[in-house]
């Protein structure tokens, strides 16, 4: 009863079904067709490892529909909108084994597929009053809705599966504390300097043989230190939970077979709580106001008959207080060692080893030569000139001598301005603590102050076709033997020498 | 390999490539040392590292893909391999078997014994598997038949003496006038070589061939030697085999002139046909064949073609053949217009019908 949509084909006998600009055969919604719940949660679980469902939300349904065979299928419709929606979710429903279709209203065509790349069409349409006419090349069947599903229901009643590997995941957590032990919990994370949230939400008793109403704890913890990942999990009537979406999180050690994060069928204000070994989910309508957990920690006062207060009596300035900068050894680590000094007599020895440095090397130092020595810098590091006296660089142009620290132990900055800020030079302190400063101007690249001028003698070049030609004459010359010529020329190990 | 042998293998592979190898590429001074045995020559092929010279490395491989690009377009060879410079090893130790220091009462018998070695050696190393193989081994022993050797004979007024590869000493040369010096030179080419040295020749001739035979486009590109003289073998006919080595073997002959390749390979049909090696037999005849057609394809367009010289009656026989299934191949099927047809048919006639050709239809008989 179906043929397949021919090339530039514009005439089609199914009611509601058009042709979208790519020509393919497309109604306004898509139907998928599938024989159980387990394969139903089997497309939903696929689709939505790579798919949001948010878009087909708005026209999203789901039914239990009957043949008139009796059997009964479950039924997914939404609106088609494009080919490209339809191609995905036809994709994955050949994958867990359903059938999808097209159409409008009551009559669905099978959507196209590798054998018909532009679709179907029915050339026989089914006269039965039934809600649902299905025609596929394998069969025509008509269906009548017996009910409809609620999605939120159903994602509420799957089982999550046992994830060990979920106990390891880092991110926000929720941890329900049972009644008792709820400030208790608070106290321990306020004292870890955990911060997190927290509230109380309350259930209805689970029989009528219970006093009142269940409360429990919520906190909810941005960023729970690792350590205590084996407590709250192993803490009976402490529940964590990871959150797996907007307004819904999953018992830590288990994981939902639908990527929740792709179903926003959850209330963001609310909160649903899915537990694992079939225990029935925590769902909270509205989540209560939460409050900063130091706000719940234990206050304690003091006596009541102590002062409230003591009051100062009098206020003056500070003396003032001058000594003078020393340099002293210490034992802190180097860092930051980007100049030194090298004494003048060294700078043949600088000469030598110029030739031994590496370009990087020779390309990051700047150099500046003073009747004082000649200073190096290089903002990557001096240590491979090994030379001279390092310096550390203390503060932007401040520099002191490597395993050397100042007292007073004021902060490099007060240091700089008690050496007069000079804008534009380097100071250099020795270990005598006499300060040096030298024009910023006058460090010049290394690598234009290393070569001579040399001068460069011209020569011809030679021709080298001479060297590579092919039919150059090999000729044979010959040299003694020596004494014995044979002492190295050995037979194979298994043939016999001779 | 324990370290000394390992070290002893590298300085050995080093060598032979630096005083064969190199100049058999890029030509120079042969410079054989001391003889380097089988068992030395087959632990070179176990060797896998490049040469370390790489400024003659980067020489020798831009003449070697030279001599490739004048056969197939080709970018690329990787240096010699283990295997060839085992084979550089073996013809060392051929070329020294020929040394005229041998030639003395207790080493008479040592160059036989040293070919011995090299025979011994050349049947453990394997020819060519692959076409690009076959290939990459002509590129470094293509000229292998073109080492030559000067021999010096220095007169002088009151004596002579003879230097067979070696310079004469500058002692002797000097006062030319007055001591009335006269230097005469002689190049003895490699089939000459034995005559001056106690190796037997027909060992050498063997040895020689069957080095030959492991470079089999070297065998077919100099096919007009004389010494040793071309024969078909199994690595030869195995290369034509493909389709690829076919062509190169084509391109190979078509670089020398027409009457120098086309007896030797008439003499060395005969052989095939006295042996009844039909299948082989099948093989050359479409090489020639081939050869005929890219012959008559050019005579086709010349006004006056080159006459067929009936002389050399295995020319004659390696061209009638070729003529005559050239001929039935365009019978049975022929992609040339017309025109072209007749013209080249008429080419094929005319060394099919030559009164030298009788033999050729006898066995084949007639078209």
């Amino acid at each position: 009863m179906l043929e397949r949509i021919a090339l530039q084909q514009t005439r089609l006998r199914t009611p509601g079904l058009g042709l979208d600009g790519k020509g393919v055969a497309l109604g306004a919604k898509g139907v998928v067709l599938l024989p159980s719940i387990d394969r139903l949660v089997a497309w939903l679980s696929v689709y939505t490892r790579e798919h949001s469902l948010e878009d087909l939300m708005p026209s999203l349904e789901l039914h239990l529909v009957r043949s008139k065979l009796g059997t009964r299928e479950l039924t997914l419709s939404f609106a088609a909108e494009s080919s490209d929606r339809m191609d995905r979710i036809a994709e994955t429903a050949r994958l867990v084994g359903g059938f999808s279709f097209t159409g409008t209203s009551r009559h669905f065509v099978q959507y196209r597929d590798a054998a018909a790349p532009f679709g179907y069409d029915a050339t026989q349409l089914l006269t039965d009053n039934a809600g649902l006419a299905l025609y596929h090349d394998k069969f025509t069947q008509m269906y009548d809705t017996e009910k409809s599903l609620d999605l939120r229901a159903l994602l509420l009643r799957l089982m999550p599966h046992v994830d060990p590997s979920t106990e390891d995941d880092t991110g926000p957590r929720y941890l329900v504390a049972e009644q008792g032990l709820g400030p208790a919990l608070i106290h321990y994370l306020v004292r870890s300097q955990v911060d997190g949230e927290v509230c109380i939400a309350e259930w209805p008793p689970e029989s009528a043989f219970d006093e009142g109403p269940v409360r429990r704890t919520i906190v909810r913890v941005p960023d729970l230190p690792k350590r205590m990942y084996p407590l709250f999990r192993a803490t009976p009537g402490i529940t964590p939970f990871l959150p797996a979406g907007p307004g819904v999180a999953v018992e830590l050690g288990f994981r939902h077979p639908v990527a929740l994060r792709a179903c926003p069928v959850f209330d963001r204000g609310g909160l649903v709580l899915i537990r694992g070994n079939g225990k029935e989910p925590w769902a909270i309508d509205k989540m209560p106001q939460m409050g900063d957990l130091r706000a719940f920690a234990r206050v304690e006062l003091r006596g009541s008959d102590t002062a409230d207060a003591r009051v100062a009596t009098s206020t003056g300035q500070p003396e003032t207080v001058n000594v003078p900068l020393r340099i002293v050894p210490s034992s802190a680590p180097w860092r930051n060692v980007t100049a030194s000094r090298i004494d003048v007599a060294q700078i043949d020895l600088l000469r030598r080893m110029a030739y031994a440095l590496p370009h990087q090397t020779i390309a990051r130092t700047e150099v500046a030569v003073t009747a004082r020595g000649v200073f190096l810098r290089s903002s990557a590091g001096i240590e491979a000139i090994p030379l001279g006296t390092f310096f550390i660089e203390v503060h932007p142009g401040l520099f002191i001598p490597a395993g050397y620290d100042f007292v007073p132990a004021v902060a490099p900055e007060v240091l700089f301005r008690a050496l007069g800020s000079p804008s534009g030079k380097s100071v250099f302190v020795d270990a005598a603590a006499r300060a040096i400063a030298i024009e910023a101007a006058s460090f010049r690249p290394l690598e234009t102050l290393l070569l001579e001028r040399s001068a460069v003698e011209p020569v011809d070049t030679e021709v080298l076709p001479d060297l590579l030609a092919d039919d150059a004459p090999i000729e044979l010359k010959i040299s003694g033997l020596g004494a014995f010529p044979m002492s190295r020329a050995e037979p194979l190990a298994d043939e016999p020498a001779g | 390999m324990t370290d000394k042998a390992t070290k002893e293998t590298g300085e050995l592979f080093e060598r032979v490539f630096d005083s064969v190898i190199a100049p058999l590429v890029l030509g120079g001074t042969l410079h054989p040392g001391k003889p380097i045995g089988a068992r030395a020559a087959l632990s070179l092929c176990e060797w896998t590292a490049a040469p370390t010279n790489s400024d003659l490395v980067s020489r020798v491989q831009l003449v070697r893909v030279r001599r490739a690009r004048a056969l197939t377009s080709i970018g690329h060879m990787d240096p010699p391999d283990g295997t060839d410079v085992a084979l550089g090893a073996v013809l060392h130790d051929i070329v020294q078997s020929t040394h005229p220091g041998f030639v003395s009462v207790f080493r008479k018998n040592t160059p036989n014994k040293l070919l011995g070695l090299a025979e011994s050696a050349l049947a453990r190393i394997p020819a060519p598997a692959t076409v690009g193989a076959a290939l990459s081994r002509h590129t470094v022993f293509a000229h292998a038949f073109a080492v030559e050797r000067k021999d010096v004979v220095v007169r002088w007024w009151t004596g002579s003496a003879t230097f067979l590869g070696e310079d004469p000493s500058p002692r002797l040369l000097a006062w030319p006038e007055v001591r009335r010096v006269h230097q005469q030179v002689t190049e003895r080419g490699f089939e000459t070589l034995p005559e001056t040295a106690s190796v037997d020749k027909e060992i050498f001739l063997r040895t020689l061939r069957t080095f030959v035979s492991k470079t089999p486009l070297t065998d077919w590109a100099t096919c007009g030697r004389t010494f040793p003289a071309f024969q078909f073998t199994a690595e030869n006919l195995g290369l034509i085999g493909s389709r690829i080595g076919k062509t190169l073997v084509l391109r190979a002959l078509a670089k020398r002139p027409p009457q120098e390749i086309d007896a030797p390979l008439g003499r060395a049909m005969r052989g095939l046909v006295e042996q009844k090696a039909w299948q082989a037999l099948s093989q050359v005849t479409d090489l020639l064949a081939e050869r005929a057609l890219l012959r008559a394809e050019v005579e086709a367009g010349v006004r006056n073609p080159m006459p067929l010289d009936e002389t050399d009656k295995d020319a004659v026989f390696a061209r009638c053949t070729g003529a005559l299934v050239a001929k039935k191949w365009l019978a049975e099927h022929s992609t040339f217009r017309p025109s072209e047809l007749r013209a080249i048919l008429s080419v094929l006639d005319a060394e099919v019908r030559s009164p030298a050709a009788a033999e050729v239809h006898q066995l084949f008989g007639q078209p």
